[in-house]
């Protein structure tokens, strides 16, 4: 179990990661159709779909995953689209005049995004985003059904094997409840 | 060469025409304080010449050269100070030297703290603009824009979102660098502070320059009667209590 613990830790931590990097691109390009089908599209087919389409249809055309790629992957991308409207959210919170301040400075529009507009939406949309970290580690135990072995799936077997399911859901509970704590704990601790 | 020569500049937003064929030319070292109504294009006319707002027709250029936004030819302080919320004052200034600049962070930093220096800042560099003054954070504003050592530097009301009691601090920074030998142009309605500044006052009215002269012409019985009528409700406002 400690094991799976990780390894629901680590998968959810490659996941936001993923989200958020390929978020910042999406929100940014929020308004173009591409943006606009890509975030429809990831939350609106619920993240198992996503999950199973991943795995057992898309090496029907030829892409064949490894179960891990398609885990770390589908919630990484499914991530993005949820970030990219926390983001966007936020980015319409930045004052235009830090903005026109940056660019007569001689800022590049890139640089103006990862030194300006990005700090000042992340911040003021902080506890949005942890939230949707949070979701992200709860999602995913979903991600057995493409033979990770993950926190919530090696409880079920833990579960059967010692026909005690009231200890081993009650940890696994326990755990991801420990986790999200931490997160929530952490994000807050740190100075505005 | 003037340091700034605007040519036939006009600025339109629709049919709307705001700015009507503005012609300037500043020597490097003047002055120029911009006056006019509410809504005349004082702004307009500043943010034209810095590139911020497309212009319809004419030219704007510096030291005889065509400008674009960043290329660190024109400087800007704005009347909301814009500053950076998430940045210290220090990191306000350092930002642009390091990014654009390509400064190591140790001589960005230095260069920052001397700006924030010449400004009366040099204790406070390590806060955040929300733990600063109105007046102060106009300061760091305006030490952002002098550490880029902008050819000409464009002063949009820059006390017009201060308390009064902060707006002195603010105008004497500005004061001494025109004593300094800074070109610029200055939209101010402090008209003491502009009478005393300004090397020549320019009024503005309908995106047209009305009159343009040295401060002993414009604030006089000599200046047209629209800027007269303009100045009349400056001096109604001022409350004079005789012994
Ligand atoms: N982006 C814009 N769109 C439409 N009208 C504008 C815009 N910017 C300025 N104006 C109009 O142009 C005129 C001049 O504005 P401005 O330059 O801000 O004047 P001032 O700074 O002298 O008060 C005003 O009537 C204003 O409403
Ligand atoms: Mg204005």
């Amino acid at each position: 179990m400690m094991a799976a613990t990780w390894a629901t830790i680590w998968i959810s931590a490659a996941g936001i990661a993923i989200g958020f990097a390929l978020g910042v691109p999406l929100a940014v390009a929020a308004q173009r159709w591409w943006a606009r089908l890509y975030i429809s599209f990831f939350r609106g087919v619920p993240l198992l779909v996503q999950l199973l389409l991943a795995y057992y249809a898309l090496p029907f055309l030829g892409i064949d995953l490894p179960g891990i790629v398609a885990a770390v992957g589908t919630l990484g991308l499914c991530c993005a689209a949820y970030m990219a409207e926390i983001l966007r959210g936020g980015f319409a919170l930045v004052p235009r005049g830090g903005l026109e301040a940056a660019r007569l400075l001689g800022l590049t529009p890139t640089q103006t995004l990862l030194r300006i507009r990005l700090p000042i939406a992340a911040q003021a949309m902080r506890p949005a985003l942890v939230n949707e970290a949070i979701l992200i580690i709860k999602a995913s135990s979903l991600i057995s059904v493409v033979g990770i072995l993950e926190l919530t799936r090696s409880a079920q077997a833990l579960a059967s094997s010692t026909f005690e399911p009231l200890p081993a859901y009650a940890l696994c509970g326990a755990i991801y409840l420990i986790i999200n704590l931490s997160l929530s704990f952490a994000a807050r601790a740190r100075p505005a | 060469m003037s340091a700034l020569s605007v040519r036939g500049l006009h600025r339109s937003v629709g049919a709307t025409q705001i700015l009507r064929g503005i012609d300037l030319d500043v020597t490097a070292g003047e002055a120029i304080g911009i006056i006019g109504p509410s809504g005349s294009g004082k702004s307009s006319l500043l943010r034209c010449i810095a590139g911020l707002d497309p212009i319809a027709a004419g030219s704007v250029a510096v030291e005889g050269r065509a400008t674009r936004p960043g290329d660190g030819a024109v400087g800007m302080v704005f009347q909301q100070f814009n500053l950076w919320p998430h940045l210290t004052a220090r990191q306000n200034v350092a930002l642009a030297l390091r990014l654009v600049r390509k400064l190591p962070v140790r001589e960005a930093d230095a260069r920052a703290e001397a700006a924030l220096a010449q400004v009366g800042l040099a204790a406070l560099a390590a806060r955040k603009p929300a733990a600063l003054s109105g007046g102060q954070q106009q300061r760091v504003a305006i030490a952002r824009t002098l550490a880029m050592e902008p050819r000409v530097l464009l002063f949009d009301e820059p006390t017009a979102a201060l308390d009064p009691e902060l707006t002195t601090e603010v105008l004497d920074v500005i004061r001494a660098l025109a004593a300094g030998g800074t070109t610029m142009l200055v939209v101010s309605h402090e008209m003491g502070f502009v009478a005393g500044l300004a090397t020549r006052v320019v009024f503005l009215d309908h995106g047209q320059v009305v009159q343009s002269g040295p401060p002993a012409e414009i604030f006089s019985q000599r200046a047209e009667p629209r800027i007269q009528a303009f100045l009349q409700t400056y001096l109604s406002r001022v409350a004079w209590v005789q012994a």
